[in-house]
């Protein structure tokens, strides 16, 4: 967080932020298995150790940031939770475990996979569902589409390893790796608990990585179909009020495996559930994120953000224990949540802030917003300077510089 | 457009100016070839291994396919820009407008040096090796 001569690497400082997470953590250990009511996908059955996972800071942190970001400015019922989705897409990838274990066995295919629920492939399948998102930051997307243009993302991003991996995977996967949470779930989930699982497992799932005779597990956690994708659109569908369908039953019945180049990888038999998702995201996009509203609630955060980040002195936030941010890195999202970032009426001292949050407050939006490429523009101050000419009111006029 | 005195390269540019001088080598005035994007993406990502200027497409390492977003996102943009299409019904048959033309007489060609023309030419003839032209 402090400036120092030789700057931290990206993981150092994911390492940094998950040791601040724990810092005062006293974990408890879980007296047994729980039952979530959750209101879409009804009774969701999860193991102990499953639960004190969930308990941990890394998951109740995802309490306190919105799933679909700035949406619920827009469609009110769209408060959920990234939390939510977590527990969700954990559930929907047993789902698709056993689905495809249940089409092997009609096939007669033998899949080398282990379905006991605290060692085997279920379990650590389970556990990356759980885990694949806590690598959210403030309003969730809205800020992944700021801090993937800051050079620490982008320079991590051209290694081989994770050149197809969203820049929220790429965090997820490097708490997951830190020495703190490993540490920790090592006594309280693996000895605490009785479990044999491995992180180096879970984490390679999150980026869509294992062994190719088994490829098609990272398929359930990440690909066209995937079981995070399942729960968001149902469940951004759902509680936006939007009525689009994805059969999933019809879903499960159609998913399989095949051999492909030496990976076992998941296969769908028929283009009709892949149509429904395909047309779901579709209309999500259209309806919903890229709603003309949310665009301009997103340029507002940008905004904000971006006078964070150019007058770091003035206007840093403040986090829990001392310290502060100016979000010149992508972990530094990591410190702010949703409910911290807005419930902070003062702006942190700063007018500018100070204002656009009372904006928020207040529901009083920017009327339009007009995203033009910088690569488009020849001389991008002149062109700025113009846009601001061309405004009647300059001071409603916030443009902020991205890629 | 940009202007032709700019001088950054984008893997935009990269696969426009492989593209049209395919065009240009096989000198017919309709350019169109088969290949779905995972197969275009095997093509570049063993070209990549031989040509330092494919630098720009970073390929991942992991799962059956080689891919690079990068180039994936360098499909969307030509094909959004006019400058490439693809067929209906299956979009397998991808086809060169006539704008590739004359965005890289006008724009690209004052981008690559002469050892980096080099390069692009040489990659558009090991492209056609590999690809069916129809």
């Amino acid at each position: 967080m402090d400036a120092s001569p030789a700057p931290p690497s990206l993981r150092d400082r994911v390492n940094s932020f998950v040791e601040w997470l724990f810092k005062d953590y006293k974990a408890t250990q879980p007296r047994g298995p729980k039952v979530f009511n959750d209101a879409l996908l009804g009774n969701l059955f999860f193991a102990q150790h499953e639960v004190a996972v969930i308990d941990c800071p890394l998951l109740q942190r995802l309490r306190r940031i919105k799933q679909t970001g700035l949406v619920h400015y827009v469609y009110p019922s769209a408060t959920h939770t990234r939390f939510e989705h977590s527990l969700g897409a954990a559930a929907l990838s047993e789902r698709c475990f056993d689905a495809i274990r249940e089409r092997a066995d009609i096939e007669g295919t033998v899949l080398p996979v282990d379905s006991n629920r605290t060692s085997g492939d279920l379990a650590h399948l389970r556990m990356a569902a759980l885990l694949h998102d806590v690598g959210h930051g403030l309003c969730s997307h809205a800020s992944e589409q700021i801090y993937k243009l800051q050079t620490d993302m982008r320079e991590f991003k051209k290694d081989p390893a994770f050149v197809k991996n969203q820049p929220g995977e790429i965090l997820s996967y490097l708490m997951v790796n830190s020495p703190t949470f490993q540490g920790w779930f090592q006594e309280c989930v693996v000895r605490g608990c009785q479990v044999k699982l491995k992180l180096e497992i879970i984490s390679n799932l999150i980026l869509g990585k294992h062994e190719p005779d088994r490829f098609f597990l990272a398929n359930v956690i990440s690909s066209a179909y995937d079981c995070d994708k399942l729960d968001y659109i149902a469940r951004d569908s759902y509680y936006c009020g939007l009525a689009l369908t994805v059969d999933l039953p019809r879903f499960y019945s159609m998913i399989s495996t095949a051999e492909h180049k030496g990976y076992r990888v998941l296969v769908l038999r028929n283009y009709v559930p892949l149509e429904q998702i395909l047309f779901s995201k579709m209309t999500l996009f259209g309806s919903v994120y890229h709603h003309q509203k949310v665009k301009c609630l997103d340029s507002m955060l940008r905004s904000m953000i971006l006078h964070i980040v150019e007058n770091p002195g003035q206007s840093s936030f403040p986090v829990r224990g001392g310290g502060s941010v100016s979000f010149a890195d992508a972990v530094e999202y990591l410190y702010a949540t949703d409910d911290e970032f807005f419930g902070q009426a003062d702006g942190f001292g700063d007018t500018y802030i100070k204002s656009m949050l009372a904006r928020f407050r207040n529901r009083d939006l920017f009327v339009r917003c007009v995203e033009i490429s910088r690569r488009t523009v020849l001389n991008w101050d002149d062109g700025r300077q113009k846009l601001i000419d061309l405004t009647e009111q300059p001071e409603q006029l916030a443009i902020a510089s991205g890629g | 457009m940009l202007p032709a005195t700019h001088t950054d390269i984008l893997p935009d540019h990269i696969l426009a100016a492989v593209l049209t001088l395919a065009k240009r080598e096989r000198n017919e005035k309709r350019f169109a070839f088969r290949s779905y994007d995972f197969q275009l993406q095997g093509i570049f990502h063993e070209l990549a291994g031989k040509y330092p200027i494919l630098g720009a497409y970073v390929f991942s390492d992991s799962g059956p396919e080689p891919y690079s977003p990068a180039l994936n996102e360098s499909v969307s943009r030509l094909q959004l820009s006019g400058l490439i299409g693809r067929e209906n019904p299956n979009y397998e048959v991808v086809f060169l407008n006539d704008a590739a033309d004359k965005f890289y007489d006008e724009v690209l060609s004052g981008k690559f040096d002469p050892s980096q023309q080099k390069q692009l030419s040489e990659i558009a003839s090991e492209f056609l090796q590999r690809v069916d032209v129809v």
